[in-house]
C-alpha cells in the first residue's frame, strides 16, 4: 500500500512539472491522453477487474460527448453538463448491463459491439440534432465557474485533476469490499455463487460504474475538442481503446492509462513519419505479444524484480502474473 | 411484391448470404477448434480477391486464378500460424492483439501492392450472362454463387460427419484435451485448420470479386459482418454459419425494403435478438 | 529466453519493419533542413489515407507534389516544406493532426481535408489561429453557407455544384421524370437536392428518392425499384466502389440501355471509369474534369502526370495540382505568406485550371468554374466522358436556396 501511495506521489510530481517542460503541443496532447486513459481506465475496469471484454465501450464515451453538444446549448452551467453526461450514460450503462451481462465471453463482445453501433448509427441519422456524418460544434468551452477554460494550460490542469480523481475513485472501488467480491467472481464465479453472492447484481454495478466513467471521458473529450461526431462512438474506436487497456496491462488500474498514452502517442509520432504507419504499428503490436508479458505495466515490474532482487534466485515470484485465465472462449 | 420482384430478392439475399457463409465458415472453425478469434481473417479475404485479380490480369483464366488464390492465401495461413497464432494458444487477449496488429499489416502490405484505387473483377465469360425472372432480369452469376455455396455446405457436412478428419475436428471443438490424449498430433490439426479457414477465406473473397469489388478499408467491413454469422449460427458449427449467413443475407435484401430507414443497423438488430432468445447463438452449445 | 519460434517470427517483422520504413522515408518531399531561412514556407496537408477516402488522398497528394516539382520545389518563389498528416478520415484524429500541424510545426498554411466533417472541425480552429486553409476536396454547402470563413478557401467543388451542374441538360434532352439515388449522408442529401432544383426548375419532376447507406454491398431492390417506377432516366451519386458496384449493378440487372443512367461528376471520373470498363458506357454525367478536356493546361498537365505516376489524372488530381497553384499565384500576388494578405487576394483570385478557368468567387469562397456535360462513350479500346456540351461559369448562390 506504502508503494502505491509513494508511485502516486511520483505521478503529482509528473504532472505538475510537465507543463514546464512541454511546448503548447505536448500540452495540447498529454491533455488528451489524460482522457484517453480515463476512458481507458473505465474499459480496464470491467476487463481486468470483472471479466467482460466489451467493443461497444465508445457507445458511453460518444453518450457523454453528444450530452455535452446537444445539451450545451440549454443548460450554460458546465458542472450540470459532466453531471447528465455521467447520469445518462451511467444509467444507459445499468439498463443495457442487465441484458448483456447474461450472454458471456464472446457473445458478450460481440452484443457490446451491436450496442455501440446502434448509437454510432443514431448520431448518424439524427442529422436535424446531431448533424449527421458532418458532425456539430459544442457550443461553449468548459467553464468551472471562474471563467472559460480555454487556455491549454488551463485544460491541461482540468484532465490532470479529472484523471487523479478517476484514479483515485477506481483505487476506492477497486479495494472496497464491493470490488473484492467482484474480483472474486471474475476468477471464480461458481465458488462465489456457492458462497451465496448475486454475481449478476456485482457484475452490472461494476458495469454500470465503468459506463459512467466512460461517459464522463466522453463529455470531457466534448469540451476539449469543442466538436464531436459520430467517429467516437463507432467499433474501431472501441477496438482502439482494448488495444490500449491490453498494451498497457489488463488485471491493473494504471496499465490501460499507460497503455492510453503510448498508444496515442505512438500513433501520432509514426503517422507523422510515414504513411505506412499500420504496417509499423500493427508490427509493434505483434512484437509487444510475442515479446510481452501481458502488457507495459508487467514490464516495470518485471524491470524492478530483476533490479532489486537479483541476488535471488526465484526471481519468477516477481515475474508479472498471468492475468488472464488459461479460459477457453465457450 | 409481385412473385418475380420477390424471386429477385430472395436470391440476390441467397447469394449474398453464401458469401458470408465461406468467410464465416472459416472463422467459426478456427474460433470453435482453436479458440482463436481471428481478426485478420477480413484481410485474408482481401488478399484472396486481389491477388486473383492480379492472376487474372496475367491473363490467367477465372478458374485458375481462383484455384492459384486460394492455395497462396492458405499458404499464407500456413505461415501466419506456425510463425504467430502458435505462440499465444489460449491467451485470448493476446490473440486479439496479435490478429489486430496482423489485420493492419496485411490490410496495409495490401495497399501498398495494389494501390488505392477501388479495383473490381470481371464476371468469367462463361457465367456472364442474364436469366430473366419475369420483367426483371438475373445475373447468372450469382445463381453460381448460390450453387458453389450450397455445394461448400454439403461438402463440409459429408466431411464433417463422415471422414476421420472431421470427426477429429469435431472432437476438438468439443474438448481438446481429449484429442490430445487421443494421441493425435494437435498442432497439425491446427495449422490445417488455420490453412483451411484462410483458404475459404480466399475463396469468397475470389467469388466476391466480381460482386463486391476490392477498396481500401473493406477487410473491416467483411470483418465485422462475418463475426456477426459466427455469433447468430454458434460457435464453431458450420451449419449454425450457415443458416446464419442466410438469414443475414435476407434480412440485408429484405431489410432494405421493409425497414429501410433500419439499413444500417438491421445486422446487429438481428444478433441482438437472436441472443437474447439464445445466449449461445443459434446452434451454439449452452455455455456453461 | 527467446524460443525458436519467437526468433523467426520477431525477425520476419523486423524486415517488415525495415521494409516500410524505406518507402516511408520518401514521404517528406523536401529534404532540406533549410527551416530557419526565410525564404521557405511550411505547408501542412490534412488527407485521409486510410480507410476509404484513400484514392482520392492519393490523387491529391499525386497532383499537388506534382506541382511542386515542376516548379522546382518552390510556391510564391518560397522554398516549400511540406507536412503531409493522416486525418483517417476522423475529425478527432484531425483535430490532434491539425494542433501539431498548427502549434509544434508552425505551419504557414494547411491544405484541406477530404471529408466534410473534418473540414467543418477544423473550422473553428482556423478562425482562432488564423490560417489559411486551402480546401482541396471537402465539398460540404455550409463551408460556402452558415459556416463560411474567411481563411477557408475551397478549390475543388461543392456538393451545390455537383448536383444541380446537369440538371438542366437532363431534363431538356433527356427525360422529364426521374428516380435520384445517392448514399444515405451530408453529402449524398446534398447532390440529389441540388438535383432536384435544377431539375425541375428545367420542368423535370424526380418521382422518387432513395438513400440506400454507405457501403451498401447491393443495389438489386433499388434496381427492381426503378424498374418498376420506370421513370425517364435515373440519377446517381455514388462514390468510389460503391460507384463501381452500382454501375457494373445497374449493367448486370439489365436496366442500362433502358433507362439512361446520369449523375454527377464521379461517374465521369477515371476512379469509376477505369475499373467498370463497358458498363459505364453511355453514362450522362456532369463533370469538371477529364483528361480529355482540350486546353493548353491539361494537355501539358496530363502528359506530365502520366510521366510520373504512369497514370491518368483524375478530378481530385486536379484539386491536388490546383490546391499548389492557388498558394504559388496568392503568394506570388501578395508577396507575402501572411494570412490577412493572402486573404485580401485569394478573394476572387482566378487562374487557368486544367479544367479551364476559374475564379473564386468571393461570396461563397468557392470556385466559378465550367461544368461539362459528358457521355462516356468507347474510343480506342477505352471509355472516355464525351464533352456534349459545355454549362459556363457554375456559379453557387451567396445563401443556402430556402425550401
Amino acid at each position: 500500500m506504502k508503494k502505491n501511495i509513494l508511485i502516486f506521489i511520483v505521478f503529482l510530481l509528473i504532472a505538475f512539472v510537465l507543463p514546464f517542460v512541454l511546448s503548447v503541443y505536448g500540452i495540447d496532447l498529454v491533455s488528451e491522453i489524460f482522457i484517453m486513459a480515463i476512458f481507458a481506465m473505465s474499459l480496464g475496469l470491467i476487463m481486468g477487474y470483472a471479466g467482460m471484454v466489451s467493443l461497444g465501450h465508445a457507445g458511453f464515451f460518444g453518450i457523454g460527448a453528444y450530452t455535452v453538444a446537444l445539451l450545451g446549448p440549454h443548460i450554460p452551467n458546465s458542472y450540470l453538463l459532466l453531471f447528465f453526461s455521467i447520469c445518462l450514460s451511467g444509467l444507459l450503462a445499468l439498463v443495457t448491463g442487465a441484458i448483456f451481462i447474461r450472454t458471456s465471453k464472446f457473445y458478450f463482445l460481440m452484443i457490446t459491439l451491436a450496442f455501440g453501433q446502434l448509437l454510432f448509427a443514431l448520431a448518424w441519422q439524427l442529422k436535424q440534432w446531431t448533424g449527421g456524418a458532418d458532425g456539430m460544434k459544442v457550443s461553449a468551452p468548459l467553464n468551472l465557474g471562474f471563467g472559460e477554460i480555454v487556455s491549454p494550460i488551463g485544460i491541461y490542469s482540468v484532465m490532470a485533476a479529472a484523471f487523479i480523481i478517476v484514479y483515485l475513485l477506481l483505487r476506492f472501488f477497486v479495494e472496497s469490499p464491493v470490488g473484492k467480491i467482484v474480483k472474486g467472481i471474475m476468477e471464480n464465479e461458481a465458488r462465489m455463487s456457492a458462497l451465496g453472492y448475486d454475481v449478476r447484481i456485482y457484475k452490472l454495478l461494476t458495469y454500470t460504474f465503468s459506463g459512467a466513467l466512460a461517459g464522463f471521458a466522453g463529455s470531457l473529450y466534448g469540451f476539449y475538442n469543442l466538436f464531436v461526431s459520430p467517429d467516437v462512438s463507432s467499433w474501431m474506436f472501441s477496438g482502439q481503446v482494448m488495444m490500449m487497456v491490453i498494451i498497457g496491462g489488463v488485471g491493473t488500474l494504471i496499465g490501460p492509462a499507460i497503455g492510453a498514452g503510448l498508444f496515442i502517442f505512438l500513433q501520432n509520432f509514426i503517422s507523422t513519419y510515414t504513411e505506412r504507419w499500420p504496417i509499423i504499428m500493427g508490427a509493434l503490436l505483434v512484437i509487444l505479444v510475442l515479446v510481452g508479458k501481458g502488457g507495459i505495466i508487467h514490464w516495470f515490474a518485471l524491470l524492478k524484480s530483476k533490479i532489486f532482487y537479483k541476488k535471488r534466485k526465484n526471481s519468477d515470484d516477481y515475474a508479472p502474473q498471468h492475468v488472464e485465465k488459461e479460459e477457453v472462449v465457450n | 411484391m409481385s412473385l418475380s420482384i420477390f424471386s429477385v430478392q430472395l436470391l440476390t439475399g441467397l447469394a449474398y448470404g453464401m458469401l458470408y457463409f465461406m468467410i464465416a465458415a472459416g472463422l467459426t472453425i478456427i474460433l470453435g477448434v482453436m479458440n482463436i478469434v481471428n481478426l485478420a481473417h477480413g484481410t485474408l479475404f482481401l488478399l484472396g480477391s486481389y491477388m486473383a485479380f492480379t492472376f487474372m490480369n496475367q491473363q490467367f483464366s477465372f478458374w485458375i486464378a481462383l484455384l492459384l488464390s486460394v492455395a497462396v492465401t492458405a499458404v499464407i495461413g500456413i505461415i501466419i500460424e506456425k510463425l504467430f497464432i502458435r505462440q499465444i494458444y489460449g491467451k485470448e487477449l493476446e490473440q486479439v492483439l496479435l490478429t489486430f496488429g496482423l489485420a493492419f499489416v496485411i490490410a496495409d502490405t495490401a495497399k501498398w501492392i495494389w494501390g488505392t484505387e477501388p479495383q473490381t473483377m470481371a464476371v468469367p465469360a462463361l457465367l456472364d450472362s442474364s436469366i430473366s425472372i419475369g420483367p426483371m432480369v438475373f445475373p447468372f452469376y450469382r445463381l453460381f454463387v448460390v450453387l458453389i455455396g450450397c455445394l461448400l455446405a454439403l461438402l463440409l457436412w459429408y466431411f464433417e460427419s463422415k471422414t476421420r478428419i472431421g470427426a477429429i475436428i469435431r472432437a476438438g471443438v468439443d474438448d481438446r484435451a481429449m484429442v490430445s490424449a487421443l494421441g493425435i498430433n494437435v498442432g497439425v490439426v491446427f495449422t490445417g485448420v488455420f490453412a483451411f479457414g484462410a483458404g475459404l477465406a480466399a475463396l469468397s473473397g475470389v467469388l466476391g470479386g466480381p460482386l463486391i469489388g476490392m477498396y481500401t478499408g473493406m477487410e473491416s467491413d467483411i470483418l465485422v459482418t462475418s463475426l456477426i454469422v459466427v455469433v447468430i449460427g454458434g460457435l464453431g458449427s458450420w451449419k449454425g454459419s450457415f443458416i446464419g449467413a442466410i438469414l443475414i443475407g435476407l434480412i440485408e435484401t429484405f431489410g432494405k425494403i421493409w425497414f429501410p430507414s433500419l439499413s444500417m443497423l438491421i445486422v446487429f438488430l438481428l444478433m441482438v435478438v437472436v441472443l437474447i432468445i439464445r445466449p449461445q447463438g443459434l446452434f451454439g452449445r449452452e455455455v456453461a | 529466453m527467446v524460443g525458436k519460434g519467437k526468433f523467426w517470427s520477431v525477425l520476419f517483422i523486423t524486415i517488415m519493419l525495415i521494409l516500410s520504413g524505406c518507402s516511408g522515408s520518401a514521404v517528406s518531399n523536401s529534404k532540406s533542413n533549410s527551416s530557419g531561412e526565410k525564404d521557405t514556407i511550411k505547408i501542412g496537408v490534412i488527407l485521409s489515407s486510410t480507410g476509404t477516402f484513400a484514392p482520392l488522398a492519393e490523387s491529391i497528394k499525386n497532383g499537388f507534389n506534382l506541382y511542386l516539382e515542376e516548379n522546382d520545389n518552390k510556391l510564391g518563389g518560397k522554398k516549400v516544406e511540406i507536412k503531409f498528416e493522416d486525418d483517417e478520415a476522423n475529425p478527432q484524429v484531425a483535430l490532434r493532426k491539425y494542433r501539431q500541424l498548427v502549434k509544434n510545426e508552425k505551419v504557414d498554411i494547411l491544405v484541406g481535408p477530404i471529408s466534410s466533417a473534418v473540414a467543418y472541425a477544423l473550422r473553428d480552429e482556423v478562425e482562432k489561429d488564423k490560417i489559411i486553409l486551402i480546401d482541396a476536396n471537402a465539398a460540404g454547402n455550409d463551408l460556402s453557407w452558415s459556416k463560411k470563413s474567411d481563411y477557408i478557401y475551397r478549390l475543388s467543388f461543392s456538393n451545390w455544384q455537383n448536383g444541380s451542374s446537369a440538371g438542366e441538360y437532363l431534363a431538356k434532352n433527356v427525360g422529364k421524370t426521374a428516380v435520384a439515388i445517392a448514399p444515405d449522408y451530408p453529402a449524398g442529401k446534398e447532390v440529389v437536392s441540388a438535383f432536384k432544383e435544377a431539375f425541375e426548375a428545367a420542368g423535370g419532376k424526380v418521382v422518387k428518392e432513395i438513400y440506400p447507406k454507405l457501403g451498401t454491398n447491393d443495389f438489386a431492390t433499388y434496381l427492381t425499384d426503378v424498374a418498376q417506377v420506370k421513370p425517364e432516366l435515373v440519377f446517381t451519386f455514388m462514390a468510389g466502389s460503391d460507384g463501381i458496384r452500382f454501375v457494373q449493378q445497374y449493367n448486370d440487372f439489365g436496366l442500362k440501355g433502358k433507362i439512361p443512367l446520369s449523375g454527377p461528376m464521379e461517374f465521369g471520373d477515371q476512379l469509376i471509369l477505369e475499373p467498370t470498363g463497358e458498363a459505364a458506357e453511355g453514362i450522362i454525367s456532369g463533370i469538371l474534369y477529364s483528361p480529355w478536356l482540350e486546353n493548353e493546361e491539361n494537355k501539358k498537365f496530363v502528359e506530365a502526370y502520366q510521366e510520373k505516376y504512369g497514370k491518368l489524372p483524375n478530378t481530385f488530381s486536379v484539386g491536388g495540382y490546383d490546391s499548389a497553384k492557388v498558394i504559388d499565384i496568392a503568394i506570388k500576388e501578395a508577396g507575402s505568406t501572411n494570412a490577412e494578405d493572402l486573404i485580401k487576394v485569394l478573394k476572387g483570385i482566378s487562374f487557368d485550371s486544367p479544367r479551364g478557368p476559374i475564379t473564386i468567387d468571393p461570396k461563397t469562397n468557392n470556385p466559378i468554374q465550367n461544368f461539362y456535360i459528358a457521355k462516356n462513350t468507347k474510343k480506342d479500346n477505352q471509355i472516355v466522358p464525351e464533352v456534349l456540351e459545355t454549362v459556363e461559369k457554375v456559379t453557387m448562390p451567396e445563401k443556402a436556396p430556402a425550401n
